[in-house]
């Protein structure tokens, strides 16, 4: 009996071992272990930020990729497992495949749109513990950066990364805020396969395009979370935008040559522009700090003689630091097709 | 049962083609761009040379007209006219007036096509061919497993909920495998119904199918009159029912899959015009088939005037004619609820 005692003593005190008390991002008070090697992201942005921070503490992904994609990835995330997250739509994690990956903490994400006590429950009943990240503007990515790799023992490399994101926002915030509003380029957001569906210029989703000094012609609050909202090609047709960013290159192709978009005159000067999509979106879903590099692709394409790019250098500097990758030429020409201005 | 507002028997069809004609240059006339409606009337002068207008505005008011609402006019009317005719000739084939054109299983198997087209391949051709292959074969699978056990009504009607259970679980896995960011959203929205992707080409190359259907049905009205008799005596008037019941599936089939290629979902149409239609007609299947269309044609043009004309937010069209039709279904109820014998 006491042996069994002595046993179980042990076992406690092992448990606290090496354990230090932090702070997450919602102010909760969360125990983790003092090293931490094996990390689950539980939604989409927080992969590309375990991405950017610490690749190789990552367990598995949130989302399929495909074979388009996969050569974007350093080789070890290529082999990794699709586990689904927590939200709320698509792939959900099945919380025995997350357990048998033996995760020393969970990040998920903090998001008024996202229910934080189901995600705590969720965690609670496996024993993970888990760290809350705010994400929610582009402007929130520097402190995430900072915060996250002070955790996982990468501050150097973060501090590298938050200061590349303060200082090129800066840089396009200074030349965009000298273009008064009757100046800036009217700009329609097309997503879904038809084009048809858009997001207002409120919305998490369109936050490059305002930061890179465009006017989203969709002028609202968002509804939802998941955006996307359907709108008639009337109404585009009204709202006259100069410039089209679209996610789809199949629509991008087709839309030249359609009759029904002609009046559109951004169709007319062939100004539609197919955002990058490898390894992640550069400009939305998931939203991630891949939108500095959107935002200057999307300020270069807009105000061309205010705002010059090289755009190949940027990009290379932009995926060796945060991704760990160098692009060949060949990526690069797939990810940035030649534009008319 | 007489009809509670039967126009004079020869004045009901003429008079439904006119208010579809008539609906539909109202249709041509309303919509987001502002445009005043006479300017309509303008353009269609100018292009008969009858009235002067500048080049620059001819080209904007062709686009608008011809290239942006015209394809959705003729959509929405072959559509709703294709939905409502096929629950017309489904309710007197099923001797059951509940029934709609879903029963088989057509609108679930075309949903699961056009959402696995969606996500491997993302072509509308694609997502168009597939959605009416797989409404096809669901609708295939249903009756094989109803002729499987005997080919009876009921039998069918079984078959047809095993069908659609089936591709429903197809569709709900398609939606977990697509990417949560793009792809379902895109197809959430596809399954709302929605005009807004039809193009003249597109409706081009499904109108030519989905009139052949039509006819064939509306010109099945006779027969179907014989057929509500009740089987035997419709076999000792020499009509061949099980051939009439299949053909009438078979057509009823194919023009309902070809508008989940043209339009998405739509639903309540095909079980909610037959209804009314049957008020202004009575009973009698030779005239409530073409009544039924024409009614379909006038209902969804209302439905997507109201979708695309309410705010600068399209409304999926699938939402509008729920909310249309569920007040009309109990207005129809509450008039007929004497008139039914099953």
């Amino acid at each position: 009996m006491r042996k069994i005692l002595l046993l179980l003593a042990g076992l406690c005190l092992a448990q606290f071992a090496g354990a230090r008390e932090i702070t997450d991002m919602a102010g909760r008070k969360v125990n983790v272990p003092d090293k931490i090697e094996r990390v689950f992201g539980s939604a989409p942005p927080l992969n590309v930020l375990l991405h950017a921070v610490a690749p190789e503490t990552m367990l598995g992904l949130s989302f399929p990729v495909n074979d388009e994609n996969r050569a974007f990835f350093p080789p070890r995330l290529q082999t990794l497992p699709v586990v689904g997250g927590i939200f709320g739509m698509g792939q959900q994690m099945n919380a025995e495949t997350i357990l048998a990956l033996k995760p020393d903490i969970a990040l998920a994400w903090k998001s008024p749109f996202i229910d934080q006590a189901k995600i705590e429950g969720a965690f609670a009943k496996i024993g993970v513990p888990v760290v809350f990240i705010q994400l929610d503007v582009l402007a929130d990515w520097p402190a995430a950066l900072r915060y996250t790799g002070q955790l996982l023992g990468h501050a150097k490399n973060a501090e590298a990364q938050a200061q590349y994101i303060e200082q090129r926002l800066a840089k396009v915030s200074k030349v965009v805020t000298a273009i008064p509003e009757n100046k800036r380029v009217k700009v329609y957001y097309a997503e879904g396969p038809d084009g048809l569906a858009t997001d207002c210029h409120r919305s998490f989703h369109t936050e490059a395009i305002e930061l890179a000094g465009g006017y989203n012609v969709y002028r609202c609050e968002p509804k939802d979370h998941m955006g996307m909202e359907r709108i008639s090609l009337e109404q585009v047709l009204a709202f006259a935008p100069e410039v089209i960013v679209t996610q789809e290159k199949g629509f991008a192709a087709a839309v030249l040559g359609e009759p029904r978009w002609q009046g559109v005159p951004a169709v007319k000067a062939g100004r539609i522009y197919v955002v990058p999509r490898w390894p992640h979106n550069w400009v939305d879903r998931p939203p991630s700090m891949m939108r500095v590099l959107g935002v200057q692709w999307l300020a270069s394409l807009f105000y061309p003689k205010a705002y010059p790019l090289d755009l190949r250098r940027e990009t290379r500097e932009f995926y060796q630091l945060f991704l760990g990758t160098q692009p060949t030429d060949a990526q690069l020409d797939s990810l940035l097709p030649p534009v008319r201005h | 049962m007489p009809a509670p507002y039967r126009l004079p028997r020869l004045a009901l069809l003429p008079f439904l083609v006119v208010l579809l004609a008539g609906a539909m240059l109202l249709s041509l006339a309303l919509g987001r761009y502002p445009l005043p409606p006479l300017e309509v009337a303008d353009f269609f002068l100018a292009r008969l040379g009858l009235s002067e207008l500048a080049p620059e505005r001819q080209a904007l008011l062709h686009n608008l007209i011809i290239d942006i609402r015209l394809p959705r006019v003729l959509a929405a009317v072959l559509v709703g006219a294709a939905l409502a005719i096929s629950g017309a000739a489904f309710q007197a084939v099923f001797r059951n007036p509940l029934v709609s054109p879903g029963l088989l299983g057509v609108l679930a198997g075309a949903a699961s096509g056009a959402a696995l087209g969606l996500v491997f391949s993302g072509n509308w051709w694609v997502m168009q061919l597939a959605a009416f292959a797989m409404g096809v074969l669901a609708v295939a699978i249903g009756v094989g497993i109803g002729a499987l056990f005997g080919g009876s009504m009921v039998m069918l009607v079984l078959g047809g909920i095993i069908s659609g259970a089936l591709f429903t679980a197809v569709l709900s896995l398609v939606k977990y495998v697509a990417d949560p960011y793009n792809q379902l959203p895109a197809i959430v929205y596809w399954l709302m119904g929605s005009l807004a992707s039809a193009e003249l080409k597109d409706v081009a190359r499904l109108a030519p199918a989905m009139l052949v259907g039509i006819v064939v049905l509306g010109g099945l009205g006779r027969t179907l009159d014989a057929l509500a008799m009740g089987d035997e005596e419709a076999q000792t008037l020499g009509i061949p029912v099980k051939t009439v019941r299949y053909a009438v599936i078979g057509a009823a089939t194919m023009i309902s899959a070809l508008t989940v290629s043209l339009a998405g979902m739509i639903g309540w149409v095909g079980l909610l015009v037959p209804h009314v239609a049957r008020l202004l007609s009575g009973p009698g299947n030779a005239r409530l088939l073409p009544a039924s269309a024409c009614l379909g044609g006038i209902f969804l043009l209302l439905a997507d005037g109201i979708a695309r004309n309410l705010g600068s937010t399209e409304v999926p069209i699938g939402i509008v004619t729920e909310l249309l039709g569920i007040p009309a279904f109990l207005l129809v109820l509450h008039r007929a609820r004497r008139g039914w014998v099953g």
